[in-house]
């Protein structure tokens, strides 16, 4: 099936550069036989098959092409998650997926381009917020060898600036290697309380862990978690720091045995290529097992045109309840 | 093959939104049986809900053949639309693009691929501009009833007297034809040009279309029966 929609994403990207611009048959009658004026063209987000904010040509045929790919696709993967899940988290559930379908075609369709921060590839979270009716996109691939086995992930993260301290975000992982699918999706929550100076404060961040994956195949953990978080950001001369300490729930809200522990990181941002580009190490470690699971990140990050970021980082971790090696790599676009 | 608004008659516009959705009501209730079964509400019954909920009352939910079938339906309309936006040149200044409907219908079924096609030109409409919105009813009944569910039945009877591939291609190309005839009734009946004029027209641009409507719908059913049985192996 998959290769089947990789056929259909080829199909609509050659459209765009190779079909035939001539009038279809019916377009073509209509101009000769002189009714075509009195037709009238509609409105629509990507009217003509082009992008707005994009120049014309074939790259802007081939993301609005794209774009209807999916969302077609999109229309029936609804329908049957919505005459699947009829259980308890139904009403939950259908809100969410409609958010992001919601969140991905306002994307789509607005454009604008406040300034950037960037939190990928590190871990550690920073006391920035999106600009009020801003959009933040990551996307991110990791490799993890882990416990000896290795996997392979890729996440979404869609955050939009509700007013000029508080955003709120979605985050949609997805298993690419064994068993591949959509895992738990998080929900996030960021407020920005206390401003010392433009790159110095701090910030509260509530996340919620959906239990949307499906955990007889392997998928998410069946449980929603609650997680609180502070952040706090400060700079030491030229190099900003971030600290995060944080409690995290589990099986908050599942009925069951709860289980809680505390996370903490630290990271460092060194601007090596001024305004351009960033290195950065991190150090994050959880209370979740003894020995306490830990991994130390290195990495950077480089814009390579305006709000738009490419990202990569390795991380290594320090016991046998940590990661061992993973590989990240991703983007980061504001707009 | 898509009607812009502003072409059709608003009446005629009316009748035929009208007769899109008594034919896709009915193609959605026989999809719906066919992608879910009866099961006892009490199976269903959370813990603790109580004898009042032991009565024996059925609830119709997704089998997993049925998601599978939505997921596919899925496949065959994310492929329709991408071929869709294929124009392949004909003739001095003219291009046809592909339909799909008996493709659809070949691999999901008649009122399924019915459903396939509607999506897809409902989604071409909303986010694309492409037909019109008062038009919507005009474009299902050409393409996805008459150019999907009428061309598949022309497909099933066609297939028990010559090899499947015959079939296949003769149904494609006289689905195109269908169409193009449909659409050039409900132009002269809506008064914007003449019979006389517009069926000839329509029906010879498409005779060529037709064409390579049929060649394309037999090579994408042969690359979807080939990758689906590579999956079930």
């Amino acid at each position: 099936m998959r290769r089947l929609f990789f056929l259909s994403i080829l199909i609509a990207i050659s459209a765009a550069f190779f079909a035939s611009t001539n009038p279809d048959g019916l377009d073509f009658i209509s101009e000769k036989l002189g009714f075509a004026a009195i037709g009238r063209d509609g409105t629509a987000p990507m009217a003509g098959y082009s992008i707005k904010f994009l120049p014309e040509g074939g790259v802007s045929t081939a993301v609005a092409g794209i774009a209807g790919v999916l969302i077609v696709f999109a229309l029936f993967w609804l329908a049957a998650y919505g005459l699947k899940n009829t259980g308890r988290n139904r009403k939950l559930n259908d809100k969410f997926v409609g958010f992001i379908i919601m969140g991905l075609l306002v994307a789509a369709v607005e454009f604008s381009g406040p300034p950037a921060f960037a939190a990928r590839p590190l871990f550690t979270d920073d006391f920035y917020t999106v600009a009020r009716g801003g959009y933040e996109l990551e996307l991110g691939y990791a490799a993890t060898e882990n416990f000896g086995s290795s996997v392979s992930a890729l996440g979404l993260s869609f955050k939009r600036g509700f007013l000029p301290n508080l955003d709120l975000g979605i985050e949609v992982p997805c298993t690419m290697s064994g068993i591949a699918g959509i895992n738990d999706c998080y929900l996030h929550l960021k407020y920005r309380f206390w401003e010392a100076s433009e790159n110095e404060g701090l910030t509260a961040r509530v996340d919620y862990k959906f239990d949307n994956g499906n955990l007889y195949e392997g998928l998410g953990s069946g449980d929603n978690d609650f997680w609180l978080m502070l952040i706090g950001t400060k700079m030491f001369g030229q190099t900003k720091t971030h600290f995060n300490v944080g409690y995290v729930n589990v099986g908050f809200n599942a009925g069951r045995a709860e289980n809680d522990y505390w996370a903490y990181s630290a990271a460092v941002e060194y601007p090596a290529w001024g305004e351009k580009g960033d290195l950065v190490a991190e150090y994050v470690a959880n209370a979740s097992l003894s020995p306490y699971p830990t991994f130390v990140l290195l990495g950077g990050r480089y814009e390579i045109f305006h709000s738009f970021k490419l990202d990569a980082g390795y991380s290594f971790g320090s016991n046998e309840n940590s990661i061992k090696n993973a590989l990240t790599a991703g983007i980061h676009w504001e707009f | 093959m898509h009607i812009p608004d502003g072409l059709l008659d608003p009446k005629i516009s009316a009748g035929l939104m009208g007769a899109a959705a008594a034919v896709l009501g009915f193609c959605f209730a026989r999809v719906r049986a066919m992608v879910t079964a009866l099961k006892p509400a009490e199976a269903l019954a959370t813990v603790g809900a109580g004898v009042g909920s032991m009565g024996v009352k059925l609830k119709r939910v997704l089998t997993s053949d049925g998601e599978r079938t939505i997921y596919q339906m899925g496949m065959v309309a994310a492929l329709v639309f991408a071929a869709q936006m294929f124009n392949f040149p004909i003739s001095n200044g003219t291009s046809g693009h592909l339909i799909g409907g008996v493709f659809a219908a070949v691999i999901v079924g008649p009122f399924a691929g019915s459903i396939v096609i509607a999506a897809v030109l409902l989604v071409q409409m909303l986010f694309f501009a492409d037909g019109g919105l008062i038009a919507i009813g005009a474009n299902i009944i050409n393409l996805a009833v008459v150019g999907t569910l009428a061309a598949y039945y022309i497909y099933y009877w066609l297939n028990k007297v010559v090899p499947e591939w015959l079939a296949i291609i003769s149904a494609a190309w006289i689905s195109v034809l269908l169409a193009a005839f449909f659409c050039a009734l409900e132009l002269g009946f809506s008064g914007t040009i003449p019979f006389s004029v517009v069926i000839p027209a329509m029906l010879k641009v498409h005779l060529v279309i037709g064409i390579a409507e049929a060649l394309i719908t037999l090579a994408l059913v042969n690359i979807f029966r080939g990758v689906r049985m590579r999956r079930e192996m």
